[in-house]
């Protein structure tokens, strides 16, 4: 009789169940594994050999097959070891099978029989719990990070032995609790610290509190990236499903720390611009999540946009429009979440003091053409509005006054997004950014005074019809920051004034 | 040489409990020591001997292609016996004699080596 238990590998982000079969028959000693293993799954042989040896129980000497099934799917990683050992331990009547189909099993084991961490557990935990296991074995480094699923029993182990004894006898060991995350970040940046930039904040408030991409423009020094760096401090806490999603996909990246449980802060990538195309969606032969995914729910913040190769620029439409990443390979196809705020800067020219009040800028007009020319049209109209940050002066340099702190601004995101929350409920959206036409026509009247404007700033400035929907979705958000439920002409004005790029083309 | 070395390792596995089946089974593929039976178990057996201060173990002698050898001719044996159900195993056994003959020291390795599809077999 083949032992039989179960283990999870990932797919995309999600898990899904592997069913591990262990076969021991008399014959010429052998082991072999089956079922589309890669080289670190075949090399679990040797691990799982000297582990057993290692940890006091006999290695059979017998013709041992393993079998991973379902056998179409590439299996990776270091997981199955331990299910591998407790399979053949169970087929030697080592381990009682009664418990071992009931539950769910991974790690890697050392030499030595100790159990080390694996990637991508929480996303296990909970397939797991979705195939109404009753629990779940696994490294003790990754217990933190399982326990945040609930309704399904979470068993660390440190090494084989304490595998053998859960599985015999049902007991579980001890384990210490680990302490429940801080709630506030003591290290956070704040907006406070930033000099000056009244109009760049007030755009990045904009831009939290609809969700809207954004660029910010302006010589060097000025404070783009210090800005950009701040924005997660007021964007709104996570909410749990969210949390639950970015901390899955830093599992599966292996970027979780060792015994960390959920991921509180939204992340803020931000990539060198020297990213490949895989680096930044994702890919690769065994895929994995690219930078867009590891923004999601967060912030993807492509400082100096012009200098990112064009060809990488372009594979951000897609995430862009759909909030998703599709991967397609010859053998699956899988999709990554990518719903990110894009902020980008850049310089308004190669010198970096094109119309700067007090340096000369020394570009001639066609190094401008050449520089503004390199930036992809089609992205910049996904971008919501644009910012200027100028050149400080001296009095905000040098100046000692604090600026308003970003919990204060963050009240007012916070506030902005509920009103958002509540015109959208119902529907798959959250925010004002991600309306499309039929939710603008509904929710973006305008006031015969508005209408007016904004007739004039379409035929003065050139606003395309797209140009146009995103001036509306912007005007929206600043209506709702400031708690009103028309768009006026006030609103509409400052929404106009954030389109400075359009004098670019 | 080898003969006296299988000759004396007769008597260190008799000494264990193995019961000795065959001397030098010969197949076109191979050649297999000794044959012998351990409890349930076949056991094939390779001795090495060795005289002498000579460098390396008996173990690290036992390469790839000796071993695929072994396999080979142990399915053969298998084969034309016609056991299909029972458990075996390749054993070395490692002999270091003095320049008389006479034993110094041995060194049994019970179950040195699985098979392995695309290294041994």
């Amino acid at each position: 009789m083949p032992a039989r238990l179960f283990s999870a590998a990932v797919l995309g982000i999600d898990g899904y169940l592997v069913e591990v079969e262990v076969d021991i028959s008399r014959g010429l000693p052998s082991f072999d594994l089956v079922g589309l293993a890669d080289t670190a799954v075949k090399e679990a042989k040797e691990r799982v050999k000297a582990a057993v040896k290692n940890s006091g129980y006999p290695f059979p000497a017998h013709k041992i097959v393993v079998n991973l099934a379902p056998a179409d799917l590439k299996k990776e990683g270091a997981g199955f070891d331990l299910p591998i050992a407790l399979g053949i331990m169970a087929a030697e009547n080592i381990v009682a099978p009664g418990r071992l189909e009931e539950g769910v099993t991974t790690g890697e084991v050392a030499l030595d029989g100790s159990i080390r961490p694996v990637r991508g557990v929480l996303a296990m935990t909970l397939v797991a719990r979705k195939e109404r296991k009753k629990y779940i074995l696994l490294p003790a480094a990754n217990y933190a990070e399982a326990r945040v699923v609930k309704g399904i029993e979470v068993v660390p182990v440190r090494n084989l032995l304490q595998a053998v004894a859960f599985l015999n006898s049902g007991l579980t060991p001890a384990f210490p609790e680990t302490k429940q995350e801080e709630k506030s970040n003591p290290g956070e940046e704040d907006y406070a610290e930033v000099k000056g930039q009244e109009t760049a904040k007030r755009a990045l408030e904009i831009a939290a509190a609809g969700g809207h991409n954004l660029l910010l423009n302006g010589p060097p020094g000025s404070g783009k990236t210090m800005l950009a760096r701040r924005l997660p401090s007021i964007l709104p806490p996570l909410s749990r499903e969210e949390a639950v999603e970015i901390t899955k996909i830093y599992s599966v990246a292996g970027l979780l720390p060792s015994g960390a449980s959920l991921i509180t802060r939204r992340p803020f990538r931000s990539p060198h611009h020297t990213i490949t195309r895989a680096g930044l969606a994702g890919g690769g032969s065994h895929p994995r999540p690219g930078e867009v995914t590891l923004a999601h729910h967060g912030v993807l913040f492509l400082d100096e946009l012009t200098e990112f190769r064009r060809e990488v620029l372009e594979v951000l439409r897609q995430p862009l429009e759909d909030g998703v990443v599709v991967i397609s390979r010859a053998l699956l196809s899988l999709v990554y979440p990518a719903r990110f705020m894009l902020v980008c800067s850049l310089n308004p020219c190669p010198c970096g003091f094109f119309g700067d009040p007090v340096h000369p800028c020394s570009c001639t007009p066609r190094q401008l053409q050449r520089y503004r020319a390199r930036i992809s049209g089609p992205l910049l109209d996904r971008i919501d509005f644009q910012v200027e940050a100028p050149r400080l002066g001296h009095r905000e340099i040098l100046g000692s006054g604090e600026g308003e702190t970003s919990a204060r601004i963050r009240e007012r995101v916070v506030k902005a997004r509920v009103l958002q929350e509540e015109r959208f409920a119902g529907s798959s959206i959250y925010c004002n950014a991600h309306m499309s036409s039929r939710e603008l026509k509904k929710f973006c009247r305008l006031g015969p005074k508005a209408r007016g404007l904004l007739a004039k700033a379409v035929q003065n400035y050139g606003v395309s019809a797209r140009g146009c929907d995103r001036l509306l979705k912007v005007a929206r958000t600043i209506a709702d920051l400031d708690d009103s439920e028309k768009i006026t002409g006030t609103h509409l004005a400052e929404a106009i004034q954030y389109r400075e790029i359009e004098k670019w083309r | 040489m080898g003969d006296y070395g299988e000759y004396l390792a007769r008597g260190i596995l008799q000494e264990k409990g193995y019961i000795i089946m065959e001397q030098n089974f010969r197949t076109r593929y191979g050649e297999l020591d000794l044959v012998a039976g351990d409890g349930e178990t076949l056991v094939f057996i390779e001795v090495k001997t060795r005289t002498g201060q000579s460098f390396g173990s008996g173990a690290a002698a036992l390469t790839r292609t000796k071993q695929r050898h072994m396999i080979r001719a142990a399915l053969n044996y298998l084969f034309r016996k016609g056991y299909h159900d029972r458990p075996c195993r390749f054993d070395l056994l490692d002999l270091r004699l003095d320049k008389k003959g006479k034993l110094l020291c041995y060194q049994l390795l019970r179950n040195a080596f699985m098979l392995e599809r695309g290294k041994n077999c």
